[in-house]
């Protein structure tokens, strides 16, 4: 048993699809997900491909004109199991929002009150759910701040969101989902709106936090540099499911799908080439039509007659990579990964060598 | 007076921006948002302006543009002084031939208009094209360059994705066939795989129109792939400037060198760089004191004379 124990979230088989006057849009097709204690999984893909509803979906907070088909998303805690689609809203929102799992998002101006001292709004939330004296409260706002690197945690308490700098907001808002020591923590973008170095100091932030306590995270961005920094675990999501999972280093490494390879390809090298930059052809598919045989497949170089009739199962590549291709079927003609894509993973792994080396 | 490899006598220089000071008054308290910026940017040339959010990057096109009234400074395109100009008509006058990217494709279409409407009213406020049918046909080759079919000009804003917005937001800077395009953070909304097809489309419109471009980002990937020289902001202050090469190669100011190290690598195994973490409190530099070093005639850096031997010197690289 001890595996099961191991495991903290479990999605299986999620649906989930918007009404809307011009038709349904099936936004999540068959999303499958599991999530280890004291992991970081990565979940990637384009804007559409269904990575924060996926997450919204179980935390209860998706628009009024979202419909959840079908699936399970079991969150193990202890020794209880409880299937987070199946919760009241009102039974969510006392044991589970907030306190076992907690979430980040892009925006730290939009998730802090604009009119409430920084203090104010630690102590509420510090508050909420267990009543303790206000001077307790106080003490652990000024733990919690000093705990996301912030130097001078009296001061930062009587200031207003407005006055902070937008990393010094978003580690309130780290300090504030940490409040209730959440078991996981979903980030959502939560550094895209920060620049290069502020958002280098939050990934580290994060990373400390998350060894420190212990934590399991879901890291939703479509920034592969950040996902090879943070995850130990890739899902990589296409038109409402997941194609691609594995070890940061089966997909960074190893990537099996064509639509990675295009992922992967799309990411500017930093030298000195100046060649045309890769984009993946096409757009994604309109989730509101019939999805015949791989979602992928229009826009695939690499796809085969099958992909347009069939849609490819998840195959087992090894104990922890899983790709969604037929190419990855025993009967497939061998496909070479694109020979740019190629040079540029024999780079990163002998740049590995050698920092291994020192 | 800084001096930034200025060649204002040269014939190749479109813009020089010179000494530029943009200060914003607000409830008692003045916010430097540009402090002395001077640079110039050549024809057909892309000069990349990079900084973090707050650097003022977005404020020294506004002032380019005319959005913004510089505190002082001078502007200079294409020979003619364009600060001071009192009177709103005259700047668009002048500035012609300057046009704008933005970054929101989603708030900068009017929703209500057709993109032709949209395009032929760029034209109009342009003074270019006298029939409705010469403004068609410019209209039909903007779209087409942009790589949206021309037939789509009766539809409205809302029918489009993102990435094909910013098309036509880029369509509606090239319709007059500027000299100047700025563009103001053009890819930030957008994913990277867009990203990659308005950042190679940007490329060969600049080599097939040789438009000179301002390409403003926080985005130093992008930043390198698409200029030919660079010039690095931090609160307000530009500190270096360089060609592409220069600048990644062989970055001399230490917030050049922090940014650089900064920038997530492509590979798991890989640790970001540590050693560079810059704060301007404890780095202990004043960007007030410091005057243009030349490292080479290319490249300058701002610095006190204790500064730049330290920095160029064999300890500091």
């Amino acid at each position: 048993m001890s595996d099961i124990a191991r495991i903290v979230l479990e999605v299986k088989d999620l649906k989930v699809t918007f009404r809307l006057p011009t038709g349904d849009v099936h936004a999540i097709r068959g999303l499958d997900l599991t999530l280890e204690e004291n992991e970081v999984l990565a979940l990637v893909g384009e804007s559409g491909s269904g990575k924060s509803v996926g997450v919204k979906s179980f935390m209860g907070i998706l628009p009024d004109n979202a419909v959840i088909e079908s699936g399970e998303a079991l969150f193990h805690d202890q020794d209880q199991t409880v299937d987070l689609l199946k919760m009241k809203d009102s039974v969510r929102r006392k044991n589970i929002n907030g306190t076992k799992i907690a979430i980040v998002f892009q925006d730290p101006m939009t998730s802090l009150n604009p009119t409430m001292s920084i203090g104010a709004q630690l102590i509420t939330v510090l508050r909420s759910h267990k009543k303790i004296p206000k001077k307790e409260a106080y003490a652990r706002g000024i733990e919690l701040l000093r705990e996301v690197g912030i130097t001078d945690p009296e001061r930062t308490m009587g200031q207003y969101p407005h006055q902070l700098s937008g990393g010094m907001r978003q580690r309130v808002v780290i300090a504030i989902a940490l409040s209730q020591d959440p078991k996981l923590l979903i980030c959502d973008e939560p550094t895209t709106a920060l620049d290069v170095t502020i958002q280098q100091r939050i990934l580290e932030l994060l990373q400390s936090i998350q060894r420190a306590r212990g934590l399991s995270i879901i890291f939703i961005t479509h920034n592969l540099g950040v996902v090879s920094k943070i995850a130990d675990k890739v899902a990589v999501m296409y038109a409402g499911k997941v194609i691609e999972k594995g070890t940061v280093f089966d997909i960074f490494y190893d990537p099996r799908h064509p639509y990675t390879w295009g992922l992967l390809s799309a990411v500017p090298e930093l030298s000195d080439s100046k060649q045309e930059l890769y984009s993946i052809p096409g757009t994604p598919p309109d989730l509101s039509k019939e999805i015949t045989g791989d979602a992928f497949a229009p826009r695939n170089p690499y796809a085969m007659e099958v992909d347009f009739k069939a849609e490819p199962p998840m195959f087992k590549l090894s104990n922890t990579h899983y790709a969604a291709t037929w190419l990855a079927d025993p009967r497939a003609p061998k496909v070479d990964i694109p020979p740019e894509l190629a040079e540029r993973i024999r780079k990163m792994k002998q740049e590995a060598k050698d920092y291994a080396e020192g | 007076m800084p001096k930034v490899n200025s060649d204002q006598n040269n014939d190749n220089t479109l813009l020089t921006v010179n000494d530029l000071c943009m200060y914003f008054d607000t409830a008692g308290k003045r916010v430097k948002a540009s402090e002395h910026i001077s640079f110039d940017i050549r024809r057909g040339e892309t000069f990349g302006l990079v900084g973090e959010s707050g650097s003022g990057k977005s404020t020294i096109g506004k002032c380019i543009i005319g959005l913004n009234r510089p505190t002082s400074g001078s502007i200079i395109f294409e020979g003619q002084e364009l600060t001071g100009i009192k009177s709103k008509k005259e700047y668009i006058e002048k500035t012609r031939d300057i046009q704008m990217i933005f970054q929101d494709p989603m708030s900068s279409l009017n929703p209500k208009k057709q993109v032709g409407q949209i395009l032929r009213e760029a034209l109009a406020i342009q003074n270019i094209g006298s029939s409705r049918a010469e403004r068609d046909k410019l209209v039909a080759q903007a779209l087409t360059r942009v790589g949206i079919p021309a037939e789509y000009a009766g539809r409205y804003p809302s029918g489009f994705s993102g990435g094909q917005r910013q098309r036509i937001g880029i369509a509606r800077a090239l319709v007059g066939n500027p000299k100047l395009i700025i563009a103001d953070e053009c890819i930030a909304a957008l994913d990277a795989s867009v990203q990659a097809q308005i950042v190679n489309m940007l490329r060969n419109i600049k080599q097939e129109t040789g438009t000179s471009l301002l390409f403003i980002s926080h985005d130093l990937s992008m930043v390198r792939f698409l200029s030919d020289r660079i010039g690095v902001l931090h609160l307000g202050y530009l500190l270096e400037i360089g060609s592409t090469e220069e600048i990644f190669n062989d970055p001399i100011h230490p917030y050049t060198r922090s940014l650089l190290a900064a920038i997530p690598r492509i590979n798991p195994v890989m640790p970001s760089e540590q050693t560079d973490k810059y704060d301007i409190s404890s780095a202990g530099i004043d960007y007030g004191l410091g005057k243009w070093h030349e490292v080479s005639a290319s490249h300058s850096v701002l610095c006190t004379d204790s500064e730049f031997p330290e920095w160029t010197g064999s300890e500091g690289r």
